[in-house]
């Protein structure tokens, strides 16, 4: 656009003159009778760029101009869903292998997603994108890819938000695609996620993923036992540090869960934990487990008595959860 | 994070000489501001100005909170009192609509519109499916939505695996976006509002896997969401991820949607739901101490995951999730109408916030607040006079009613 006066891609150092703009509507502000519902008054930069970006997209050019733009938009509207995919596009064209620096475009491309991301932790798109930048790269130059940039920038996301669900989510996937589930860095770092901060759900989720996934996933038939045991025992010395953290009992009653194992078993272990005299070491998660325990023996009396205890006294604001829990038992 | 654990100290002793119950007698209850509700809801259904532009692609999504927001207030007719306006509104949604030789549904925003519906400007599941819940809201007969073309497309969206991409490019055939049980939920809905059941019922004997008659892979679909279920009866985004009440609530919708919902299977999910309601007394005071994610204020709020603050639109997806299974009464309603009441409902703008620790309230938490209180519709709170909700579709009773009596007629 030769002509505007103060364009917001004057100093982009692309050239857009030749592109026919294909601009949206304006509101007509002598017709606000009727305004359309949720009718959002666009800047002009917004204007100007979406302008820009539908014929580009139209023709599908697949170009440096283009890349930049693609950039400008996913700065004001990461929620734009396809221009994610355009960018994609333009990636694979420009790093294709004929191409001198194809490579580095891709490696370029990972520097830029880590920008956006550090930027908007909350954008959720870029690691689904970054997923599939990493795919082409390896797809292409395996051997430019960089693993430990990897951890870098996953180590410095979880430093800044420490539950960050989409980074997580991103960092079980790098497990499953990579087998890392026994490398010594990933338990280490997720052991001092917890010993940071032992009510680090996330981290335990992902703990328990490392530990018992593969199982889970059928990858492998059984679970060493020298590894239950060692978590089991992980669990517990944190339960007895905060017996009111339910992401350490999760843990434990996952494990029992996950392997079937039986319950009765953790009993004298629970009962530390159930002595009102002690309120500092008392949980309400070692009374509900204990419930469980007292059917299994068969002892419905006493699971009846356990549940109107966290009715009446413990754990009053789920009263209707534990009075449906103790109706239940009759049934059984 | 630091400044927010120095009250919280404070106020522990407070709590550990009250009693225990989450509900006391003698304070005043607060009250659901409907009129401020209704002010804020309108707001966001005419012009925003251009920090929204953000929220362009989200555009049919802030207009369905916003209008069922007022539904769910009775206000639709008062806010919308001319048939004329109603069926412009009707029209510039239908504007949203893509049409092509073998597929119908919608688009996001038009800003959309010029780049090519074979690649760039596709049909998108999440936009489809608030276009239509938006149509019923409105009145709309959604005469003019081609359902088996709709269908057609809900069904090249799935995956493999049973799960479903939000869109597809058209001309690649390629599923793109990132696959999420939100797109599982959307895509049942879809299926839901077309009546899928009753059209195939009504074809029975025709051969299936036609072009006419066809559907989405059920069996696949209710594999992919119970593969969600995590450790502690919660859903995630893929298997063994961390669970999250929202992706629950997701995963639950699409199965109650397509019939396969049995609450007997999802007994540790209740249990996962019911401890999302927070709340810290004698018994659990040192987490106030030591959690820094645990907050006094927060009694009777829900949290999203396992110790994490409570969060207005987390009461709205476990209360939900809870009443498909049949277990809304399990919910401590009075705790969380006085979280809600109290805490998130902004006093003079109307809305809800996120938290007690926002400013601003938004269109999502707002309406999902409001949610909450339709379900309990306890008047001492202010929630008498409020339609009764439907944790399916997430419209009034009466929008529902409404569904019920659309005649689709196929080409």
């Amino acid at each position: 656009m030769p002509n505007e006066k103060s364009s917001v891609l004057q100093d982009s150092g692309f050239d857009y003159s030749d592109i026919t703009p294909i601009p949206l509507k304006t509101i007509d502000p002598n017709d606000l009778k009727t305004p359309a519902l949720c009718d959002i008054l666009y800047s002009d930069d917004y204007r100007e760029l979406i302008s820009l970006l539908r014929p580009l997209m139209k023709a599908n050019e697949h170009s440096q101009r283009a890349l930049y733009l693609t950039d400008m938009i996913i700065e004001r509207i990461a929620g734009h869903y396809t221009v994610w995919s355009y960018r994609y596009n333009i990636l694979e064209t420009l790093s294709s292998k004929d191409k001198s620096n194809g490579s580095s475009e891709l490696t370029n491309e990972l520097a830029w997603c880590e920008e956006v991301a550090l930027q908007n932790p909350k954008n959720y798109q870029i690691w689904h994108y970054r997923g599939l930048i990493i795919d082409l790269l390896l797809d292409r130059y395996p051997d430019q890819f960089d693993i430990e940039g990897e951890y870098k920038i996953l180590k410095h996301m979880l430093n800044e938000d420490n539950k960050n669900y989409h980074v997580w989510s991103y960092r079980r996937l790098f497990v499953e695609k990579f087998d890392l589930f026994d490398k010594k860095e990933e338990l280490q770092f997720v052991r001092d996620k917890i010993n940071e901060d032992m009510r680090n759900n996330s981290a335990w989720n992902h703990l328990f993923f490392l530990k018992f996934g593969r199982y889970k996933l059928k990858l492998q038939k059984t679970v060493d036992d020298s590894v239950v045991s060692d978590e089991i025992s992980f669990a517990k010395e944190l339960i007895s540090k905060a017996p009111t953290n339910p992401s350490s009992w999760n843990y434990l009653n996952g494990i029992y869960k996950i392997l079937k194992k039986n319950i009765i078993e953790l009993k004298s272990f629970v009962t530390q934990f159930t002595n009102l005299v002690y309120e500092d070491s008392v949980s309400v998660y070692a009374f509900e487990l204990l419930a469980e325990i007292h059917v299994l023996e068969k002892d419905l009396e006493e699971s009846k008595k356990v549940y109107e205890l966290l009715a009446k006294t413990l754990d009053p604001v789920r009263v209707n959860y534990w009075e449906y829990k103790k109706a239940q038992l009759t049934v059984v | 994070m630091e400044n927010a654990s120095q009250p919280k100290q404070a106020e522990k002793q407070d709590n550990s000489e009250s009693d225990s119950t989450p509900s006391s007698e003698q304070e005043p209850k607060p009250k659901l501001e409907k009129q401020r509700h209704i002010s804020y809801f309108k707001r966001f259904l005419s012009l925003l100005p251009s920090q929204f532009e953000s929220e362009d692609s989200n555009k049919l999504a802030i207009i369905y909170f916003s209008l069922c927001g007022l539904d769910l207030l009775n206000a639709i007719p008062l806010v919308f009192p001319n048939k004329t306006e109603l069926q412009s509104h009707i029209d510039w949604i239908y504007a949203h609509s893509i049409t092509t030789e073998s597929y119908f549904g919608f688009r996001g925003s038009l800003v959309y519109e010029h780049c090519g519906n074979e690649r760039y400007d596709p049909v998108n599941l999440a936009s489809t499916c608030f276009a239509l819940q938006v149509l019923l809201l409105l009145g709309d007969d959604l005469a003019r939505v081609n359902r088996v073309k709709l269908m057609r497309y809900v069904k090249l969206c799935q995956n493999e695996d049973g799960s479903f991409a939000p869109f597809v490019e058209l001309e690649s055939g390629k599923k793109l976006g990132d696959v999420d049980v939100r797109y599982c939920m959307l895509a049942s809905l879809c299926r839901k509002i077309m009546k899928w059941d009753e059209y195939l019922d009504e074809r029975k004997g025709h051969t299936y896997d036609s072009d006419e008659v066809f559907d989405i892979d059920i069996d696949g679909l209710t594999r992919y969401i119970k593969s969600l279920k995590s450790f502690d009866g919660g859903l995630a985004q893929a298997s063994m991820l961390e669970s999250h009440a929202g992706l629950t609530y997701c995963g639950l919708c699409a199965l109650s949607m397509i019939n396969q919902l049995h609450p007997e299977e999802w007994q540790d999910t209740i249990n996962f739901l019911v401890h999302r309601q927070l709340y810290y007394n004698l018994y659990n005071q040192n987490e106030l101490r030591d959690n820094e994610y645990a907050e006094l204020e927060d009694n009777g709020g829900f949290d999203g995951r396992v110790n994490k603050y409570a969060d207005t639109c987390y009461a709205f997806w476990c209360c939900a999730s809870l009443d498909l299974l049949g277990g809304l009464k399990l919910v401590h309603s009075e705790a969380v109408l006085g979280y809600l009441l109290q805490q998130t409902q902004h006093p003079y703008m109307g809305g809800f916030l996120k938290t007690n620790d926002d400013d601003m309230p938004d269109p999502l938490h707002s309406f999902l607040g409001l949610c909450v209180c339709c379900f309990f519709g306890n008047g001492d709170y202010g929630c008498d006079g409020l339609d009764k909700i439907d944790s399916g579709f997430v419209l009034s009773k009466k929008t529902v009613e409404h569904w019920r009596t659309i005649k689709f007629v196929d080409q």
